[in-house]
């Protein structure tokens, strides 16, 4: 279905029968003070597709997932599900910094995390077996990767249309992080759209069906995954040029 | 929110303030049951004194909603966990909302006690309503700043300064004592509050990484710590030290103020480090020090209790401190 209605979106006369379930952010602009972080940002996240979004720091990527999440109320421009339901209600957001209150478990953090959006408490001992936690510690003496495996464990029993993801690879081992790519592989195929922020190029273009370039806060192109190709050769061409010169004049290319 | 209400009823409201119950008792119980019986009895000390005379003020009793809304306000906007429990659940201001009230209701108890009808009940109203206030926007500095000695150095005054906008706020404070400089009541009134504005600049405390740079020696790296604050205590405060000498207070009241800042301060620092990197534990001891020495200045249990304090802070921030040596 999911793979359906992602064909779908390529024929928009289609949707006059099958109106289409896209989150979307149209034209969004963001300020603090006289800095402008977001300058007119429009994407579109569909159900079933991993959407990359790449950038440096200060590009405005976490602002971006903010405005996109509701926990930045003051930008102009439309975020939206077409569908017209609240987006936290459908959306499940791993932070990059995850927070844990202090002195609780995994096990209370996640099963607060169900019941603060009304959800029965569930076991954890089939994702468990997945993530390996020591979920009956304090959460706050975890290490880096443990905290967002967690973090990522309260989204995972939970049902959500759309997954917003910032750095979730960040802390994360080998093992788990191919664990997550899989997981991540079968959470689209089951038809949930995920946003991806991340440093590394590799998991985007492995897992993305589209990555959007932000650079200032301005969104410089959208890539196909057929366009994936040129994306890190652009990057370095947009983010670089300057340093790519002189690198030249240090280690000036052999011909070998 | 009325339709999150309505959907899940008060189940999340419930897991909310099981959730906040269950942290702030282990938090409770780690602090031991000396410091906790401690801290109990100022605490209750403290609140109690000032509720009685409130509430057996006509005018007075209003004030108690207003100090509390204040208060709750404040802390609110503080929250670290703010954006967490925003993104955890759409209802999350109702559970904020009656975790407020449930915090006002000792001082509402008082005043129905002494027949204070009304401002009991403002005081059960207003507290809730800070729930409904974002979490305090940090003022957007420039992009790009010179590195100096004092930014780098006096990190907590940097960043505390810019928090509560400590430049107009130390202005504001002079600019009172000066015009009140006749009378020894304006410079004090006025050291006091810059005492509760820099004791706001110890409650936060730095990432673990400062202190594995700093840590050589804790002895050695507390010294500095309290050096340096009380350095830039001695720049600020001097003005309101200054006005005080010169009012009807004369100099030995100036040099016993300046003396009692300098020992609150020292104080605050030494808690810092003693609960660190608990900030709960830090805040709330700070808070109930700073307010018993402000308070009750001449009560004859204050100069032992204090030196008690010292004497543990002292030992426990030692303690503490060298846990994070790596040499």
């Amino acid at each position: 279905m999911a793979a359906f209605a992602n064909t779908l979106r390529h024929f928009p006369h289609f949707t006059f029968f099958f109106p289409a379930r896209v989150l979307e952010i149209l034209h969004l602009r963001k300020a603090y003070g006289r800095h402008q972080v977001l300058h007119d940002v429009s994407l579109a996240l569909h159900p079933g597709t991993v959407h990359g979004l790449v950038g440096a720091n200060g590009a405005g990527k976490t602002t971006l997932i903010n405005c996109l999440f509701g926990l930045e109320a003051d930008y102009q421009g439309t975020v939206r599900e077409t569908t017209g339901v609240g987006l936290r209600q459908l959306t499940g957001l791993l932070p990059y910094e995850p927070y844990f209150y202090p002195r609780l478990t995994g096990r209370e953090y996640v099963e607060y995390c169900l019941q603060a959006r009304g959800r029965p408490l569930c076991s954890l001992a089939g994702w468990n077996e997945l993530l390996e936690l020591p979920l009956d510690q304090y959460a706050d003496d975890y290490s880096a990767g443990m905290r967002k495996k967690l973090a990522l464990l309260a989204l995972l029993v939970q049902d959500f249309r759309y997954l917003i993801l910032d750095e979730p690879f960040n802390g994360l081992d080998l093992s788990a992080n191919l664990l997550l790519k899989e997981i991540l592989r079968r959470l689209r195929a089951a038809g949930t759209g995920i946003l991806l922020t991340s440093h590394l190029l590799g998991p985007l273009t492995e897992l993305g069906d589209e990555v959007t370039v932000l650079v200032d806060g301005r969104v410089q192109r959208h890539y196909r995954a057929a366009e994936f190709g040129t994306l890190e050769a652009d990057l370095l061409d947009t983010l670089h040029q300057d340093k790519l010169r002189r690198l030249a004049t240090l280690l000036p290319q052999t011909g070998f | 929110m009325v339709n999150f209400m309505t959907l899940a009823g008060w189940a999340p409201v419930r897991a909310y303030l099981r959730l906040r119950a269950r942290v702030l008792g282990r938090q409770l119980r780690e602090l031991g049951w000396w410091r906790l019986v401690l801290i109990g009895f100022m605490t209750l000390a403290l609140v109690g004194t000032a509720l009685g005379q409130a509430a057996r003020h006509p005018r007075g009793q209003w004030a108690v909603p207003v100090v509390v809304l204040s208060l709750v306000w404040s802390g609110h906007r503080r929250r670290s966990d703010l954006a967490f429990l925003r993104a955890a659940g759409p209802g999350f201001r109702w559970g904020l909302a009656a975790e407020y009230a449930l915090l006002a209701l000792p001082a509402v108890l008082v005043l129905a006690v002494f027949g204070d009808v009304g401002a009991a009940l403002a005081t059960l109203v207003l507290p809730p309503l800070a729930a409904l206030a974002g979490p305090a926007r940090e003022w957007q500095p420039r992009r790009w700043r010179p590195r100096s000695l004092f930014r780098s150095e006096t990190f907590e005054w940097v960043s505390g300064m810019r928090a509560v906008v400590g430049g107009p706020l130390w202005l504001a404070l002079l600019a009172g004592a000066l015009w009140q400089h006749r009378t020894p009541l304006g410079a004090g009134l006025a050291l006091a509050g810059w005492l509760l504005v820099v004791s706001s600049f110890y409650g936060t405390p730095e990432p673990a990484t400062m202190l594995l740079v700093a840590a050589r020696s804790p002895g050695a790296f507390l010294r500095r710590r309290l050096l340096l604050a009380l350095g830039y205590l001695a720049l600020t405060g001097a003005p309101f030290a200054w006005l005080l000498a010169t009012s009807g207070a004369g100099p030995g009241a100036a040099a016993g103020a300046a003396l009692l800042l300098s020992l609150i301060t020292s104080l605050l620092i030494l808690i810092k480090y003693a609960f660190y990197p608990n900030s709960f534990l830090i805040r709330f001891s700070q808070s109930i020090v700073v307010a018993f020495v402000l308070s009750q200045p001449g009560n004859p249990v204050y100069p032992p209790l204090l030196a008690a304090l010292l004497g543990g802070v002292i030992w426990q921030s030692r303690r503490r401190l060298g846990q994070f040596r790596y040499d």
